[in-house]
C-alpha cells in the first residue's frame, strides 16, 4: 500500500522582476524547480532521491509535507488527499510526517535548550500527560539516539556537529512518525560520524517501521538506506529504480554520467573507470532545453531528443526510464500523431 | 610518478601551528614534517578539525595575527615562519597559490573579474597596463575553459562551478611553484567535481606545478594524489604514497577511516564507524592521540607520544610499528 503518492506535481517559482521590467509588462518568468513528477511510496519503503543542485529534490522534498505549496499537482497522504487540506488539519497531520534537515545548527534554536527543542512537538500534539512524563519520554529518546540523558538541559552550541544531528533525529522521531523526509541529512557530517548516524537510522527504521523520503546528493549512502532510487536532473525524473539498477546498470545517459564521476576511495578503480563526464552545467529552469532536458550535453542525442520530451516508462527490467534511446517506437509514434 | 627524488619545493621540520582562541592556544598543527617535491601532488585527509586546513592556510600564513608558528617550513629554501606581513605578499600568490573551497566567499563580490585579475598582478607587477593584465587574463582563462570576455562580469554572475575555474585561473595567473588547494571541490557537484578535478590535472601537468590537495574526499585523492599524509588530531599519523596508503594502511587511523566510507559495491552492505570522538586540541592528551578510540590500544600508548617510524617507503606514528626499529 503507498502510504505517499505523488501526481503530476510542478512548482514554478516566480523570478523577481526589477520595477522597470513591471513598468514595462515584461511576462513573469519562472524558475522550473519541479516541473511534472509522479511517484509513490509504499509503508515502510524507503525513496531515494537524488541529483545535483537545483534538479528539484529538496523542492520536491518540502512539497511532499507541504511545506512549500505545489503550483499543480495531488498529493495523497495515507489514502488521503492532503493538497487542499487547511492549516489546522494540517498541524495535526504533521505528526505523523517528520523533517530532517541538513544543517543541524540551523535547524536548532540556539536560545532554546535541548529538552525544550524536543518537547516542542509533545507539547503541540499533546504526546504524553504531564510534563514530567514528556521529560521522561525525551529522555529515553535521547538515549535512543546514543546521547546521555543530562543533554537535556544543555544548549546546541555546546555540542558537536553529529550530537546536534542526532538531536534533530531525536525532535523528529519522537512523535512517532509515519513518514519521514531526511533532506541531506547527513551531508555535513565527517566520515566516520556519517556512517554512525546512517547506522543509527536504520536501526530506527526498523525499530519504528518508518517510511523515509532520503534525499542525497551522495549515491553511496542510498545503498544501504534506499528500496528504490528516484534520479532528477532539472525538475523531472530521468530515471527509477533499485540501487542495482542505478548504480551497476545505469540506462539513462544522464544517470550513467553522475554513476561515472563519483570518485571512489580506490585507486585502481579510479583509474580502470570510464568518465563519461558531459561537458558544460546543467541550463537554466527558467528555460530548460525543449524535448528531454538533457538532450543539449548528451552524447547519444537524436533529432526526436531535440523536441519530444520522453515519457517515463517502465522497462522490461522493471525500472522507470526516459529516454528515447529506450522507448524511440512511443516517441516516433507520438509524433506521428 | 614523483617518487623520493626531485627538487623539494616545500618542506615542513616540526611545524606547529598554535591558534590563539579567547583563553587559549589552539594546537590545530602540532608538529608535523612533510616534503613535497617537484610536480609531486600530495593529499592531506583527514576529518574536520584534524589541523589540515590551518596547515594549508598556514603556509601562506593566512591565519589570524596572534597565531604562533614553530619549527620551520620552508618554501623554497626559504623559512616563512618567521616572515612578516609585507614579506609574505611576495610569496602568496608568485610562490604559493591558494585554491580556497568556497569560490563566493574568496572572490570579492563586487569586483569585476578583470579587475581581481589586475590586482594579482599588479601587486606582483608593479606598473602593469589594464591592458596587459587583460591580455593576460584572457589566455589564463581561456585555459580554464572560460570565454575570456566574462571577465567584464561580477564573480555571482558565474555558476559555482564557474566560480572555482575563476579560482583556479587566479590562482594559477603568477605561475606559482606550489598550489595549495584547500577543499576545492566540495562545495560542487559530483560532475562538476569531475570537470574541475580534470582540470587541475590538465593544469598540473602542463605548469609542472606541485600541489597540496587538502580535503576530507579520501575519493578525490585516490585520483587526484601521488602520496598521501593522513591527519588526525594535529598530527601526521601515516603518510606513503597513494596505493600502500589504500591497499595497506599500517596506522589503526587509516585502517577505520578506510573501513568507515560507504564504498559502492552494492553486495557490501556492512557499515564500519570509529566510536569516540577525536580529542580537544587545547589540551591534547600527552600520549596518542588516537588511543583512546584505537582497537589496538597498548599501556604505552597511554604514557608517552608514538615516534616517526619509516616503514615500507613511508612513515606512520604508532607504538604499534616501534618494535625492531632505530627510533626508539
Amino acid at each position: 500500500m503507498s502510504l505517499v503518492r505523488l501526481q503530476d506535481i510542478r512548482k514554478y517559482f516566480p523570478v523577481k522582476r526589477s520595477i522597470g521590467e513591471v513598468l514595462l509588462r515584461t511576462s513573469q518568468s519562472f524558475v522550473k524547480a519541479v516541473d511534472g513528477i509522479s511517484f509513490e511510496i509504499k509503508a515502510g519503503e524507503t525513496f531515494g532521491l537524488v541529483g545535483e543542485s537545483g534538479s528539484g529534490k529538496t523542492t520536491t522534498g518540502r512539497i511532499v509535507l507541504r511545506l512549500i505549496e505545489p503550483t499543480e499537482g495531488t498529493i495523497e497522504f495515507d489514502g488521503k488527499d492532503i493538497t487542499k487540506l487547511g492549516s489546522d488539519e494540517m498541524r495535526k497531520l504533521r505528526k505523523d510526517m517528520q523533517i530532517i534537515f541538513q544543517d543541524p545548527m540551523a535547524a536548532l534554536n540556539p536560545y532554546m535548550k535541548i529538552g525544550d527543542a524536543i518537547k516542542h512537538g509533545l507539547d503541540i500534539h499533546n504526546i504524553g500527560n504531564t510534563q514530567s512524563e514528556r521529560k521522561k519520554l525525551i529522555c529515553e529518546m535521547l538515549e535512543r539516539v546514543n546521547l546521555q540523558a543530562d543533554l537535556y538541559d544543555r544548549y546546541p552550541h555546546e555540542l558537536s556537529g553529529g550530537q546536534r544531528q542526532r538531536i534533530v533525529i531525536a525532535r523528529a522521531l519522537i512523535l512517532r512518525p509515519k513518514f519521514v523526509v531526511a533532506d541531506e541529512a547527513l551531508a555535513m557530517l565527517d566520515v566516520s560520524v556519517r556512517s554512525q548516524l546512517l547506522q543509527l537510522l536504520i536501526e530506527l527504521k526498523k525499530e519504528m517501521n518508518l517510511t523515509f523520503l532520503f534525499i542525497t546528493h551522495d549515491l553511496a549512502t542510498t545503498k544501504y538506506m534506499c528500496n528504490r532510487i528516484g534520479v532528477m536532473y532539472l525538475g523531472k525524473f530521468v530515471e527509477i529504480g533499485t540501487y542495482q539498477h542505478i548504480y551497476e546498470s545505469p540506462m539513462h545517459p544522464y544517470t550513467k554520467a553522475l554513476i561515472s564521476a563519483i570518485p571512489e576511495p580506490d585507486p585502481k578503480i579510479m583509474e580502470s573507470k570510464k568518465r563519461l563526464i558531459p561537458e558544460g552545467e546543467v541550463p537554466n529552469p527558467i528555460n530548460p532545453p525543449s524535448g528531454c532536458r538533457f538532450h543539449p550535453r548528451c552524447p547519444y542525442v537524436m533529432d526526436v531528443c531535440k523536441n519530444v520530451e520522453p515519457p517515463l516508462v517502465k522497462s522490461p527490467d522493471d525500472r522507470l526510464i526516459a529516454c528515447h534511446l529506450y522507448t524511440e517506437k512511443s516517441a516516433v509514434q507520438q509524433q506521428d500523431s | 610518478m614523483a617518487k623520493n627524488e626531485g627538487e623539494a619545493v616545500l618542506r615542513a621540520e616540526n611545524l606547529k601551528i598554535h591558534y590563539k582562541t579567547k583563553k587559549s592556544y589552539v594546537k590545530a598543527v602540532d608538529g608535523i614534517d612533510l616534503t613535497l617535491r617537484k610536480g609531486e601532488t600530495i593529499g592531506i585527509v583527514g576529518e574536520s578539525g584534524c589541523g589540515k586546513s590551518t596547515f594549508g592556510q598556514g603556509i601562506l600564513k593566512l591565519l589570524p595575527q596572534k597565531t604562533k608558528y614553530y619549527g620551520k617550513l620552508l618554501v623554497r629554501d626559504v623559512d616563512v615562519t618567521p616572515l612578516r606581513e609585507n614579506d609574505m605578499r611576495k610569496v602568496r600568490g608568485k610562490v604559493v597559490g591558494m585554491i580556497f573551497q568556497d569560490p563566493m566567499t574568496s572572490l570579492n563580490p563586487i569586483t569585476k573579474v578583470e579587475k581581481l585579475f589586475y590586482e594579482t598582478l599588479e601587486e606582483h607587477n608593479p606598473g602593469i597596463s589594464f591592458n596587459e593584465s587583460r591580455e593576460v587574463t584572457a589566455q589564463i582563462l581561456q585555459k580554464v575553459g572560460i570565454e575570456p570576455r566574462r571577465m567584464r562580469e561580477y564573480p555571482f554572475q558565474f555558476s559555482g562551478g564557474m566560480r572555482q575555474r575563476v579560482m583556479i585561473a587566479l590562482a594559477l595567473v603568477l605561475n606559482p611553484d606550489i598550489i595549495v588547494a584547500d577543499e576545492p571541490t566540495t562545495s560542487l557537484d559530483v560532475i562538476v567535481q569531475a570537470q574541475i578535478l580534470n582540470l587541475l590535472d590538465e593544469l598540473r601537468q602542463s605548469y609542472n606545478a606541485s600541489i597540496i590537495l587538502i580535503t576530507h574526499d579520501l575519493g578525490v585523492v585516490a585520483e587526484m594524489a601521488d602520496r598521501i599524509a593522513v591527519m588526525y588530531a594535529g598530527h601526521i599519523v601515516e603518510q606513503n604514497e597513494k596505493e600502500k596508503i589504500y591497499y595497506e594502511p599500517k596506522h589503526p587511523y587509516t585502517k577505520l577511516l578506510l573501513k568507515s566510507i560507504p564504498n559502492t559495491n552494492p553486495k557490501d552492505l556492512e557499515l564500519t564507524f570509529i566510536p569516540g570522538s577525536p580529542p580537544s586540541l587545547v589540551n591534547p592528551p600527552i600520549g596518542c592521540r588516537f588511543a583512546s578510540r584505537c582497537p589496538y590500544k597498548m599501556s604505552i600508548c597511554d604514557e608517552k607520544e608514538p615516534p616517526v617510524v619509516e616503514i615500507d617507503g613511508g612513515m606512520v606514528k604508532c607504538w604499534l610499528y616501534t618494535q625492531g626499529s632505530d627510533n626508539q
